[in-house]
């Protein structure tokens, strides 16, 4: 299996009216397909921008993100559309349309293409009957839980097809079991579709739970990548030892312990 | 003095009322959705920012909101004259009400557009999907209930706007109001004209907001 994902001395600067900012500074960065790879750091690290960089919601300031084989940063806007058909994406706030049900919300990408809609809603019912939400395609998003939404928004993500799952702080909006019903659902299909999971968090339990390999991104520098065991276990740079205790720290505290 | 003339007048004067709100109001959103669109996405924080394209519509929407509508009314005499024919009259009032309508229109338009949520857009791009299409298949049906709310707003803003041409001979209810009331002193029917204008806010008001709360599916 090849590598899906390479990020090359990847930098992106924000500026503002207030000065510049730089998110990711010179990352590089491979992902083998088949993976659930996660990316760590804390709140202001440039988790957000790296995910993003990934299906170029947001455009690198310099360096290639070589996607599937095609390096992004060179595609025409169209090209680049047709490109993030094969690369989902969920959210930490779910991001639904709320004004369609349930099997509309995850026909939408379908429909939104051109794909007929008894086509795209059959599809629809297919995916829900995956993520285990068959009974409430007719239901409003208002209407469910927040586990609930996750699940139609996977299901959504999964409608075009994908080779990559990007997930964005996916389950930090998510109680414990909730999330660790979430992170089930994710390996299975990881395992089932063969899709290659990319997710970025700031929780361990999360990364300990389901990634394979991780990255510790640290004021925009990825400080170390590995097997998940290898890195957390035996963290070989200081922010890489930092960042563990701190989680761990916090991950105590909110247990109550 | 409830002659059937008068009745016939009354009766007369509501349809050119409605006549002239509801096709300002139509003509008004066939230029102000746009005009919405247009600001709202090339807003800073909108889906295509351009700064320039937003300055100037910003500019020329506000320079006619300014613009007290009875003085636009008289302004755009020339133009009315030119588009109708005639610069008096119901049809002819839909000019300047139209006008007058449109950046109204538009900036309701905007702000309906700018409370769609930003993850929805984004989760909409990350889906490849055009900025055509998300305007048309997620912002202005995500906010179709403000959309409509928007929509009775402007109905009774724009029939109150009708009703102040009946200073200068501009139809409907207004003119009635104006010519009986004003320059005959005949309060009874100046009292009937304010009652039949306010029901008919009333009406459409309330079956608008009716109609807005029925299709939200936000709320269950």
């Amino acid at each position: 299996m090849g590598t899906i994902v390479e990020f090359k001395e990847v930098t992106k600067i924000f500026s503002s009216a207030y000065g510049t900012t730089k998110a990711l500074d010179n990352v590089n960065l491979k992902i083998e397909e088949g993976d659930i790879y996660g990316v760590i750091g804390m709140s202001g690290a440039g988790k957000s921008t790296l995910i993003r960089c990934i299906n170029l919601l947001e455009k690198p300031t310099s360096g290639q993100v070589i996607t599937d084989g095609e390096d992004l940063t060179k595609l025409s806007e169209k090209q680049l559309r047709a490109k993030r058909k094969h690369i989902g994406m969920i959210f930490q706030h779910f991001n639904l349309l709320m004004q369609k049900n349930v099997v509309d919300n995850v026909a939408f990408p379908l429909t939104a293409s051109g794909v007929p809609k008894k086509e795209a809603r059959a599809k629809a019912a297919e995916l829900l009957e995956v993520v285990g939400l068959k009974e409430k395609m007719k239901s409003y998003p208002a209407s469910l839980s927040g586990g609930q939404m996750q699940r139609v928004a996977i299901a959504r993500a999964l409608a075009q097809d994908p080779k990559i799952l990007l997930c964005d702080e996916a389950t930090s909006a998510l109680d414990p079991e909730t999330t660790a019903s979430i992170l089930n659902l994710l390996q299975k299909i990881n395992r089932e579709y063969n899709i290659t999971i990319i997710i970025i968090t700031h929780a361990m339990s999360v990364v300990r739970r389901v990634c394979k390999h991780v990255a510790i991104l640290s004021d925009g520098q990825i400080v170390e990548t590995g097997l998940v065991s290898d890195v957390f276990d035996n963290p070989q740079t200081d922010e890489a030892r930092i960042l563990i205790s701190k989680a761990e720290q916090s991950e105590r505290r909110t247990k109550g312990e | 003095m409830w002659t059937p003339e008068v009745t016939n007048m009354i009766i007369q004067g509501i349809g050119e009322t409605l006549k002239m709100t509801c096709f300002s109001c139509l003509f008004g959103y066939l230029f102000g959705i746009p005009l919405g669109v247009i600001l709202s996405t090339t807003d800073v924080n909108g889906l295509t920012p351009n700064r320039y394209v937003y300055k100037v519509l910003d500019f020329i929407t506000n320079i006619v909101r300014s613009v007290p509508f009875l003085i636009l009314l008289i302004l755009l005499i020339p133009v009315t004259r030119a588009l109708v024919g005639k610069s008096y009259g119901s049809t002819a009032t839909i000019v300047p009400l139209t006008i007058a309508a449109v950046p109204f229109i538009g900036r309701m338009v905007e702000s309906s557009l700018n409370e769609v949520d930003r993850g929805v857009i984004e989760a909409a791009r990350s889906m490849g999907i055009s900025n055509f299409k998300i305007i048309t298949r997620v912002m202005l049906v995500e906010t179709r209930v403000s959309l409509m709310t928007g929509v009775t707003i402007a109905f009774g803003t724009i029939l109150g706007y009708s009703a102040m041409a009946g200073t200068v001979g501009g139809g409907g209810l207004g003119d009635i109001a104006v010519r009986y009331g004003y320059y005959r002193y005949q309060t009874d029917i100046m009292i009937v004209t304010v009652v039949l204008l306010i029901l008919l806010v009333q009406i459409f008001q309330t079956v608008g907001m009716r109609i807005a709360a029925k299709t939200d599916r936000r709320i269950k």
